[in-house]
């Protein structure tokens, strides 16, 4: 498998009045072709200033970028054609509408006027696609934005949270639309906030903290790397799961009670049937023994709670 | 050359064009109803000069006392022939100044609306960017300019069709015309070249429009005044000469020699104007 994006050793330091501010410190990426790949980072963890780095607008202070294959910035033009890219707040012409200003990117690089038509249409734009830029919601603007974005039919789509701004009906609408692209064969590497939908959306993802990559693997793989914890059910009232942590504790197991109240252990998984064995020598007998699966909110917030503990700088 | 004709579309598209062409039109129509509503012959006595003293050129020396003379008629009606270039030696300057807001406001609706970062996503070489912008905008302003001195000379000759006298215009005199539209529609462009160099500059709309008016009215005769030298080399001066052209009619050009001079030194302030712009924004980061 080849890949859409890499990034090795990528750091960008901006001068400001109180001196040198280190955005991205040394992040390395890979992003394979096809698929949706989320980056997900705490604000100001350097996940815009990686993306405009991609981009070409503006120049990292080391390390290097490729980008469909070719090195990023310098041999960029050569593949533009074939990258989408939606970086922060859509910009467009205000007093233009939203159909003349991708009239005005089509004619730029020769697509077809039809394509504008298609793309808004696939937006959901097409009714209002007449109206002034200026007068559009948050959300209409994040729609021309990605429709901008379609308009080249392109290999690799950039998106700098898409569904921001958006309404619940939106958000579903992008989340439907994002996973169809990947499905396509194309790449969606996507920055977002909204972890919840990245779980839903995203093959792989990538977290960052302090400008650097912290993870990098399936959706799949790092939830389940989570599952270590288990709901244990214990039919009976509050002695009876008195008892039997008691039992789990005094068999090594660490105990808890979960977010609901139960009784719940740590175990690996491969584990969990000492759980069932360690509960039946007291004569205890389960109801249920069920993995608690973590959110990727969960995962991502123990990720990056202490990125000096995962490698990255402070 | 798909890069230059969408940017031309946008400097179209823009309200600022056409304002600046419906303001035009309205300002010139409404000249041209009043010259054609006023009456074509006007009686007026001609001023008498009595116990004066005249210098070698006929003009009264000193405090005169003027009696009335003789009423004379005095033919109010246009001469298409006069009158049409005397009209766009007029509008020289103003159409230098017309190309310096069309430039400086197509470049800083650009900066206002963030939207070259949408641009650089679709076309990332800057450089033929910022040239493909430059042109477009001087085209679209030389346009505007000629646009609208197509107009003055289509109402004007419609006026003395009418009402006036269209003696003399022969092929010649036709010719003599479209080179000077052109050069007023070249004035057009370096103005909003000029412009448009000093909004990428500085990244605000307005600073061309200031930088324009102190340059002409503060700076240049500053260091004329203080350096003689000075004169022949300065850019607004320069571009206003050329925009009116007194050579042509012994006007008087300062220490400028010829149009070529004065079109040579405004084109060469105003091309590192937007070199140094242009500079500036590729090596400028998009945040």
């Amino acid at each position: 498998m080849t890949n859409a994006i890499e990034i090795t050793g990528l750091t960008k330091t901006y001068r400001s009045r109180r001196g040198p501010v280190q955005a991205v410190a040394g992040l390395d990426l890979v992003v394979p072709e096809g698929g949706v790949h989320g980056f997900l980072g705490a604000n100001g963890a350097g996940k815009t200033t990686t993306i405009r780095a991609l981009v070409g607008h503006l120049r990292a202070s080391s390390g290097q970028i490729k980008v469909l294959g070719a090195s990023a910035p310098g041999q960029l033009p050569k593949v533009i054609d074939r990258i989408g890219a939606l970086v922060e707040q859509p910009s467009f012409f205000p007093n233009f509408s939203g159909r003349r200003n991708l009239q005005l990117l089509a004619r730029s690089r020769g697509f077809p006027a039809r394509r504008v038509g298609e793309v808004l249409e696939t937006v959901g734009l097409a009714e209002r696609a007449g109206s002034r830029f200026a007068t559009y919601s948050l959300g209409m603007k994040q729609r021309l934005g990605v429709a901008a974005v379609l308009l080249k039919d392109p290999e690799l789509m950039i998106l700098d949270e898409p569904a921001n701004g958006l309404d619940p009906e939106g958000i579903l609408e992008m989340r439907t639309l994002l996973r169809r692209l990947g499905a396509e064969g194309r790449t969606v590497f996507v920055s977002s906030h909204i972890l919840s939908e990245v779980q839903q959306i995203c093959d792989r993802v990538t977290v960052i903290a302090a400008g650097r990559t912290v993870r990098t693997s399936t959706v799949h793989e790092l939830l389940q790397g989570a599952e270590s914890k288990f709901r244990v059910g214990i039919p009976g009232d509050e002695r009876e799961q008195h008892v039997a942590a008691t039992v789990l504790t005094g068999a090594g197991f660490d105990v808890f009670v979960d977010g609901a109240g139960g009784l719940a252990v740590e175990v690996e998984p491969e584990n969990a049937s000492m759980v069932t064995k360690a509960l039946a020598d007291a004569s205890i007998y389960l109801a249920h023994l069920s993995p608690i699966e973590r959110t990727l909110e969960e995962v991502f917030l123990e990720l990056t709670a202490d990125p000096a503990a995962s490698g990255a700088p402070s | 050359m798909n890069l230059f004709v969408a940017e031309l579309w946008r400097c179209w598209s823009r309200r600022a064009t056409k304002i600046v062409l419906i303001l035009g039109f309205l300002l010139i129509t409404g000249v041209m109803v009043w010259l054609t509503l006023r009456p074509q012959f006007e009686t007026k006595s001609t001023p008498q000069f009595s116990s004066c003293e005249f210098n070698p050129e006929g003009e009264p020396k000193d405090v005169c006392v003027i009696e009335g003379g003789e009423p004379v008629r005095v033919d109010q009606r246009i001469d298409l022939v006069d009158d049409l270039s005397d009209a766009m030696a007029g509008t020289g300057t103003a159409l230098a100044v017309i190309g310096v807001l069309l430039g400086s406001t197509l470049l800083g609706a650009e900066f206002g609306a963030a939207s070259l970062s949408t641009q650089l996503a679709y076309e990332p070489r800057r450089t033929r960017v910022w040239v493909t912008k430059a042109a477009a905008v001087a085209v679209a302003s030389a346009a505007v300019c000629a646009g609208l001195l197509v107009i003055l000379a289509g109402e004007m000759a419609a006026v003395a069709a009418a009402r006036g006298i269209t003696d003399g215009v022969d092929g010649g005199w036709l010719a003599d015309r479209a080179l000077e539209l052109g050069r007023l529609a070249a004035a057009g462009a370096l103005g909003a070249l000029f412009g448009f160099g000093i909004t990428g500059i500085a990244r605000r709309t307005v600073a061309a429009i200031v930088a324009f008016l102190v340059m002409l009215a503060i700076v240049e005769p500053l260091l004329v005044n203080t350096f003689g030298w000075a004169e022949q080399r300065m850019p607004i001066m320069a571009l206003t000469l050329f925009a009116f052209d007194p050579f042509v009619r012994d006007d008087g050009g300062g220490d400028f020699t010829s149009l070529a001079q004065t079109a040579t030194v405004a084109s060469v302030w105003i091309a590192a104007i937007v070199l140094i712009a242009g500079v500036i924004f590729r090596r400028s980061e998009l945040r």
